[in-house]
């Protein structure tokens, strides 16, 4: 497994940086620590795993990392910015052009074609109308669904769904892919078809940074950060 | 534009839950259908019963004494043909035209037979004048019959037919109260005339009633003057002089005793007015009440909507819609629920309205009600659909901008 000083960084430049992040929830007057002390960097190009049994903290530092979840205190600076000063607007941009997500439900929009749901992320740019349409053609072709832009979630198998959300991910032709048990819901040939995606993603020069607790699954990434009770167990 | 997708997204979510929609829209429906079917119908009626008033001119007072209207009158005071003279003759009065003086006798008319109560009634020629009454075949009384009382009758189309089955009656001599009299000529039809209350009407030169179905002290007496005064002038002014100048030609000036009743057509316009704004303001009310129901309901259902839809917040924000953009979503979609229910209530109310119109010229066929449209209605009915929609679709689409997205993706 990789190391810290991984000879596989394409530059030397920290994407992620994170510096004493901590994240606690409250359930009435008792403290639920998530994350306790997270130290990490993240550098540009890599592929990352983030495992860890359930409650170590792993979805929650993910969520965080995605813009999705803020912080209780540290600091998390992206691509040299200082996220934790921004609003919600500004998150919500920075979520719709730097990042794409895929969820481990798939989470598409039910009753809507596989191109409307990967237009979804362009809709929130502000991109026209026509080159939405292009650009989530070209994404659905990227993961393979060209025959199937006009199906809807129902009418796909779950495999195709995740491709769906893939495309979804990488409209806006974002720099970090984050995933979320991305193939929790499929079987193991399913699982290793939507791997092979990812990877040839990341061969193209996406950041991927994936949470699963499959073995198997994590060993497609560069570098597994293992984590427990909130913390980053082993790297 | 967004905006386009977000209508489209809310066409498809009703479209999808049609059986809930429709149940959340009736309160919209039913508040805006009674709003287009109350103006359109109002407005119908004011046309309607415009048009009848002004068929019988508007420059006109009515005169009477309680006793012809069917009152109490504990007085002596009555009217006569010599009030005629004094009112011509008055110096107060400059914008006097004409005057018709009525008195009637209820008497049985016989043809063929057959016998039926008429009304018979007595006047001066002008009355047909002021009443802006057409004659359809013949002639009407005039001066000449008058003076002589001639035994001279004018019978309306509507008595022809149900009497004689044909309008071809002129010179037919019919008896009226044991009398003959000789049909001369055939009138349209009165549908509001004054005092017709439904009982049939014919017309005689006044002189002729007297001799032949007044009592003897009856003889001088009226029951009923018409004043006709020319245009523009001011009608409250005038009514105030001509009232002035009966009470004074009777020497009441220095009574409290106020026996005349005085009746301005186009008064009768503005009370009719009053009436309708009245009821179209009562109905509103209602219909208000129904929109705040319905608006509770549009609420209320759009908390289910971002209760259930929770994870496509969560997604959407995932994927980076902002607040707003979110807070816009849902609020197109109680404004495109509202305005649906608008369309389809104002169809309704058009419907309904259109339809009785058409029930009331079935049963009626000869008094041609037009049916009218009222676009301030239908704008106001647009304006409030849509501000329903905004007013109550606000707080849900509030609450559901601010969903947190790990939050609302991990709803369950």
């Amino acid at each position: 497994m990789s190391t810290k000083t991984s000879e596989h960084h394409k530059k030397n430049v920290p994407l992620i940086q994170l510096k004493h992040l901590k994240k606690t929830y409250w359930n009435g007057k008792v403290a639920i620590p998530a994350v306790r002390d997270v130290n990490l960097t993240i550098y540009d190009g890599e592929f990352v795993a983030l495992m860890g049994s359930s409650g170590s903290g792993k979805s929650t530092l993910l969520h965080m990392l995605a813009f999705l979840d803020a912080p209780t205190s540290g600091t998390y600076t992206f691509n040299g910015e200082d996220i934790l000063e921004f609003q919600d607007d500004y998150l919500a941009t920075l979520r719709n052009a730097t990042i794409g997500f895929v969820f481990q439900q798939f989470y598409l929009l039910p009753r809507t074609t596989a191109i409307d749901n990967v237009r979804l992320a362009l809709l929130y740019a502000g991109v026209k109308r026509t080159e939405q349409q292009k650009r989530a053609y070209a994404a659905l072709c990227t993961v393979g669904l060209e025959e199937r832009i006009y199906h809807r979630p129902n009418e796909l198998s779950g495999g195709q769904q995740q491709r769906v959300s893939i495309a979804r991910a990488l409209v806006n032709n974002p720099s970090v892919i984050f995933c979320d048990e991305p193939t929790g819901n499929l079987d193991s040939k399913t699982a290793h078809e939507i791997m092979d995606i990812l990877k040839k993603l990341h061969a193209g020069g996406k950041t991927i940074i994936m949470v699963t607790h499959d073995h198997t699954v994590a060993r497609y990434a560069e570098r597994i950060i293992h984590m427990k009770d909130g913390l980053i167990s082993r790297t | 534009m967004m905006i386009f997708t977000y209508i489209g997204t809310a066409l498809r979510q009703l479209a999808h839950n049609k059986g809930r929609s429709a149940l959340t829209m009736l309160g919209i429906i039913i508040g805006i259908g009674s709003v287009i079917f109350i103006m359109t119908l109002g407005e119908v009626a004011k046309n309607f019963l415009l048009n009848q008033i002004s068929q019988f001119g508007t420059n006109v007072i009515e005169v009477g004494l309680p006793s012809s209207m069917g009152l109490d009158s504990s007085e002596d005071i009555q009217l006569s043909e010599d009030d005629v003279d004094t009112l011509y003759n008055s110096s107060l009065l400059p914008e006097l035209t004409a005057i018709s003086a009525g008195y009637s006798a209820s008497e049985s008319l016989e043809y063929n037979g057959e016998t039926q109560t008429v009304t018979v009634w007595g006047d001066y020629p002008e009355y047909f004048d002021i009443n802006h009454l057409k004659i359809v075949k013949g002639r009407f009384f005039n001066a000449t019959d008058v003076t002589n009382a001639s035994r001279v009758v004018v019978i309306d189309e509507k008595l022809a037919r149900d009497v004689f089955h044909s309008t071809d009656v002129i010179g037919t001599r019919i008896k009226i109260g044991g009398t003959f009299l000789t049909i001369i000529g055939i009138m349209q039809e009165m549908n509001f005339g004054p005092g017709t209350f439904g009982m049939s009407m014919v017309y005689s030169p006044l002189s002729t009633v007297k001799q032949l179905y007044a009592p003897s002290e009856d003889m001088h007496v009226v029951s009923f003057l018409l004043i006709e005064f020319e245009s523009g002038t001011d009608t409250q002014s005038f009514r105030n002089r001509l009232e002035y100048e009966l009470r004074r030609s009777h020497d009441l000036l220095n009574t409290d005793e106020d026996p005349f009743m005085l009746f301005s057509r186009d008064q009768a316009l503005s009370i009719l007015d009053t009436v309708l704004v009245g009821i179209q303001t009562f109905v509103s009310a209602v219909a208000a009440i129904s929109l705040l129901v319905g608006g509770i309901g549009i609420m209320n259902i759009m908390l289910v909507t971002v209760k259930e839809r929770t994870k496509e917040i969560g997604l959407r924000k995932a994927i980076g819609a902002k607040n707003n953009s979110v807070l816009i979503q849902f609020l197109v979609e109680s404004i495109v629920l509202t305005t649906v229910g608008g369309v389809i209530g104002i169809v309704l109310g058009l419907g309904l309205s259109s339809a009785s119109v058409a029930i009331a010229n079935m049963f009626q066929p000869d008094w041609g009600i037009a049916f009218v449209f009222v676009p301030e209605a239908l704008i106001i009915a647009c304006g409030v659909s849509i501000t329903v929609g905004l007013v109550f679709g606000l707080y849900p689409a509030f609450k559901a901008s601010k969903l947190s997205p790990i939050e609302a993706l991990r709803y369950e």
